[in-house]
């Protein structure tokens, strides 16, 4: 269970409204005074949807997905599309509304309370700020592109029990010219070892179509060489969508074959994966 | 990096809290995305194959404590290309 004070911790997290080191980007915009890093988020974070899903890994389900509008990345495949990319849209988030909706939730069987977006870093100052207005919370999950800045993992310390770090390139060509992000690798295998130091962590990798050679495998290998015995989530449900029509090797879904093949790789290398 | 002021625009979203978008690919792959319990007994009730719908009943068994019968033939996939 989340063992400090959310109410610090948003005392902490207040100074990104500021200055907002965050994600990777690095903005520093003042966020208070209206400006616009490169999410376009202000002080306020919005749910577009929540509701408690079973679709998760397993060992999560059922779990009650508050997903956020607002995102670091421009991930040309996201299934939300432009709901992940404009923060502008769906209902304020403040701790009246979530303490409701930690009732519903629980009321149907949820076990946890997961924040995914979008992307829920960039709105890190306005859920801890809701979550020290709230009673009796659930354990936390924390579904993230791992784009954070380490300033921002620290302000989760204790906070969240479980990290999902969503592992989506596994090189930094494939992650600028489909993402728009630069230095990605690096950024994300630094986290993933912040991550696991302060909580459980779950890694999960979307594949994509044409990218088994230069993503998955490179992924699976760096998991099986510094951390085999965290929990592998093989996604092989990928489907076009976005801006992915633009892209020749997106444009499809993933070929039938692929995720057995994955998941036999990622076995003889050792990984535990699990969903 | 240059900054730009915040609208003041609200834009409010349709609510799709209560709705699961299910996809059947021409190779009888089924794509779901928002899985409810109620849409895993239904894909249990009609044969799926694999373990994704099973593992996923019984994490909801173990909370609830309701029984339920999954059995076990199209494929399924759970929600994947989720933003983040």
């Amino acid at each position: 269970m989340s063992s400090v004070s959310t109410v610090a911790r948003a005392a902490q997290a207040a100074d990104h409204d500021r200055q907002c080191l965050l994600c990777e980007h690095r903005c520093g915009v003042n966020r208070s005074a209206g400006e616009l890093g490169r999410c376009k988020a202000g002080t306020e974070a919005r749910v577009f949807r929540h509701r408690v899903e079973h679709g998760e890994e397993p060992q999560l389900v059922p779990s009650h997905l508050f997903y956020l509008s607002g995102c670091d990345l421009r991930c040309a495949f996201c299934i939300a599309e432009e709901k992940a990319f404009d923060p502008r849209i769906g209902t304020l988030l403040d701790a009246p509304f979530l303490q409701q909706a930690i009732v519903w939730g629980r009321e149907r069987g949820a076990r946890n309370l997961q924040w995914v977006g979008g992307e829920p870093t960039i709105h890190i100052p306005a859920i801890l700020r809701a979550l020290s207005g709230c009673r009796d919370t659930p354990p936390i999950v924390w579904k993230s592109d791992f784009h954070a800045t380490p300033e921002a993992l620290e302000l989760l310390r204790g906070v969240v029990d479980i990290h999902v770090a969503d592992f989506k390139f596994g090189n930094d060509a494939c992650a600028e010219r489909i993402a728009g992000v630069p230095r990605y690798v690096e950024i994300v295998e630094r986290n993933l070892f912040l991550a696991r130091e302060s909580a459980d962590l779950i890694v999960r990798h979307l594949l994509l179509p044409g990218h088994f050679e230069c993503c998955f495998l490179p992924v699976a290998r760096w998991l099986a060489e510094y951390l085999p015995e965290i929990p592998f989530s093989i996604r092989d449900g990928y489907l076009p969508r976005w801006q992915a029509r633009h892209h020749t090797d997106l444009a499809a879904p993933l070929p039938a074959d692929i995720g057995p093949l994955a998941r036999r790789e990622a076995a003889m290398l050792g990984l535990n994966v699990v969903g | 990096m240059t900054a730009r002021r915040v609208s003041r625009q609200q834009v409010r979203a349709d609510d799709e809290s209560t709705v699961s978008d299910i996809r059947i690919g021409t190779d009888g792959r089924v794509h779901v995305f928002g899985t409810s319990r109620e849409i895993l007994e239904a894909l249990a009730a009609i044969g799926v194959r694999g373990d994704a719908v099973r593992l996923r009943l019984n994490g909801a068994v173990a909370m609830t404590g309701d029984d339920h019968s999954p059995s076990s033939a199209p494929a399924t996939r759970t929600p994947d290309n989720q933003p983040s």
